[in-house]
């Protein structure tokens, strides 16, 4: 029990940050992507010895979770009102980047989203984040393109706007 | 016609979102977890318990059946118990009896 215990502790410090900042992609708010991980990260430990990928399966865990707690009607119009507080630890010399970055992030549409998350911070292949999402690996790579372009444009957009 | 993405602004992007650290989990939330995920392996081993001693006593049971059913075959008449007169007597006890022991 000792080992199991100090097993999820090494992939909650590996992945968690990830995790929450995935789940953040469905939850009203910082606590709701918290229960979301929770509920998600347990029902992936109670089942990843039958998981092909556990990595994959980890992520498809936190998805179903989260989107099942941003399913109610009011959790939707809070997502409107609510902060989720900083997605991103951000240095201070850089918090004006960062803040443009995250908001362009937040332009994107969902499912490009959490391909950019899944790639860049949780560091899964496409393969993987297919097997996440239930897509084939062409369209989480032809996501993550689209979704790198559009990122591009929306910041560089901000630049010239200054 | 579509400008061509410029690749090296599209690199250096990646590269700094890259650079960029999710925000850490709490402390709290940690522990969350780990009661959790005690409860549901308190709830599992529960499961597995409940499970084990309704197989054992089910086995229990067919094996109680399976000895009287035998003693029963081995008795000259019906099983699982016999009259005789007013005295209820078990297989075994009849045979003995019919045999005068």
């Amino acid at each position: 029990l000792a080992d199991d215990a100090e097993r999820w502790r090494r992939v909650l410090a590996e992945h968690g940050p990830a995790l929450l900042l995935f789940a953040r992609q469905w939850s009203a708010s910082a606590a709701d992507a918290e229960d979301a991980v929770q509920n998600g990260f347990v029902k992936f430990w109670r089942n990843r010895k039958r998981a092909r990928d556990e990595l994959a399966y980890l992520y498809s865990c936190i998805r179903s979770a989260a989107m099942d707690l941003g399913k109610g009607e009011r959790r939707r119009r809070a997502q409107l009102t609510r902060h989720a507080g900083p997605a991103f630890e951000i240095p201070a010399d850089r918090q004006e980047r960062e803040a443009a970055i995250e908001a362009a992030l937040m332009l994107l549409p969902a499912d490009q989203r959490e391909v950019i998350v899944m790639k860049i911070w949780g560091g899964l292949t496409f393969a993987q984040i297919g097997a996440a999402m239930g897509v084939s690996m062409n369209t989480a790579a032809s996501r993550f393109r689209y979704a790198i372009l559009r990122l591009h444009a929306e910041l560089s957009a901000e630049v010239s706007n200054d | 016609m579509t400008d061509r993405p410029d690749m090296d602004a599209i690199n250096r992007l990646e590269s700094e979102l890259m650079k960029m650290t999710p925000a850490r989990v709490p402390v709290e939330m940690v522990g969350q977890i780990g009661e959790a995920l005690r409860r549901d392996s308190v709830a599992r081993a529960d499961r597995l318990l409940i499970g084990a001693m309704s197989i054992g006593l089910l086995s229990a049971c067919a094996i109680v059946v399976l000895v009287l059913y035998g003693e029963g075959m081995s008795a000259p008449t019906s099983f699982p118990l016999l009259h005789t007169g007013n005295q209820v007597l078990a297989g075994t006890e009849f045979a003995w009896v019919a045999e005068g022991r």
